[in-house]
């Protein structure tokens, strides 16, 4: 098989945040999480990305800063793929000024989750406060090497989404991206967390009906993940989008999951062998 | 995190807004071209798992539509607005358009 050219690497099932929405399908199938292939390992996806021509590769997990041996992987991939677009995507919780430097010098773009600012500990399932994360922002901004934002909105953070749009938007993101909880990974297990449409509708209004925050944004409308074939008819009939454009998962692009095996996309499940 | 002054005093408004219950919203009439100058186009297309279609952009006007644009060298982010005085017309300008001056 050949990778397509966005490839996302998820390099760890690790993380030290319990987000109760997390899409990660391991929380559904742990199996997909283990064994995680050590640093060898993806450095032979790497030459296989650079053998396809790979030009966009997101790092992720889990929570990808928890690998000590990040750095040699990020070093590998960039000999490997020169001029590959990079990507990181962290929940920030051990990203320091430091390492935003570390991470700018190799052009690695950044982006990162704000879950929650009143319901960030609960939306982590952590005693963290949403105001860290802000600060890195905010800091990253300060040096010239800005994060992209997501947020995801559930029920618990639903009466405040545009107030979280506003405080990324200050904190200096370069872009934001929104959507409600996909049914998958921890979700699938906390359905309650799920907004209505109608709520997924009023959120959307009620940003944009701020001022201009003057920051690129964008909004995600899926609820569901079609390609997953475990996914019971009725939660699909409830949840998919109607008349929805057909899913380019894994024509233009692609996952490497914790343990080497190849999805379509973040959602699905694996069907080849990663490792050639 | 060691924030510039002016960076902590914008935190320090969010906190405090929050704290006495207050919606964000507002905050940006005043606070909007502070952060104008960071927009990067830099892909976030992959966060959150999700893939949106990479030409969507939701405030883009048409010429702005390809803020997930991947081809090409990696463009250094735009100093903001108030860094060097100098190079301040630049700095104002983003993605074409150029900011008002407060």
């Amino acid at each position: 098989m050949r990778y397509p050219r966005h490839v996302t690497l998820e390099l760890t099932a690790k993380c030290n945040f319990r987000c109760p929405y997390c899409y990660c399908v391991w929380h559904e199938y742990p199996a997909l999480a283990k064994p995680e292939i050590d640093a060898a390992g993806w450095k032979t996806i790497l030459d296989k990305c650079a053998a396809d021509g790979v030009d966009d590769i997101l790092f992720t997990g889990g929570e990808a800063l928890l690998r000590r041996d990040l750095f040699e992987i990020l070093g590998y991939a960039r000999r490997a793929l020169p001029k590959a677009k990079f990507s990181l995507f962290t929940n920030a919780s051990r990203l320091d000024e430091t390492l935003i430097k570390k991470f700018k010098r190799r052009k690695i773009h950044l982006a990162t989750s704000l879950q929650g600012l009143r319901t960030y500990g609960a939306m982590t399932g952590t005693r963290r406060s949403y105001k860290r994360l802000l600060a890195v922002v905010a800091r990253a901004s300060e040096l010239k090497w800005p994060i992209a934002v997501s947020m995801t909105i559930t029920k618990a953070n639903f009466g405040e989404a545009a107030d979280m749009f506003v405080a990324a938007a200050l904190s200096g993101a370069s872009t934001i991206q929104v959507g409600p909880v996909i049914l998958g990974g921890r979700a699938a297990a906390n359905q309650e967390l799920m907004i209505s449409r109608d709520e997924w509708e009023e959120v959307k209004q009620r940003i944009r009906a701020l001022p201009n925050a003057h920051v690129p944004y964008s909004f995600c409308d899926e609820f569901i993940c079609s390609c997953r074939a475990d996914t019971p008819k009725t939660l699909l009939e409830k949840w998919e989008e109607k008349n929805r454009k057909p899913c380019p998962a894994g024509k233009s692009f692609g996952v490497v999951g914790p343990n080497g095996l190849y999805r379509t996309c973040l959602h699905s499940l694996p069907t080849r062998a990663a490792l050639p | 995190m060691k924030l510039s002054k002016k960076g902590a005093a914008v935190q320090r408004t969010i906190h405090d807004a929050l704290a006495s219950g207050k919606a964000l919203g507002g905050l940006l009439v005043g606070f909007a071209a502070t952060v104008a100058g960071c927009g990067d186009r830099h892909s976030s297309a992959h966060t959150m798992g999700r893939f949106p279609d990479p030409s969507y952009q939701e405030n883009a006007k048409n010429e702005d539509a390809k803020v997930f644009e991947t081809e090409g060298e990696i463009p250094e982010p735009p100093p903001p607005p108030n860094a060097v005085n100098e190079d301040r017309s630049k700095a104002l300008s983003v993605k074409g358009r150029i900011q008002p001056k407060k």
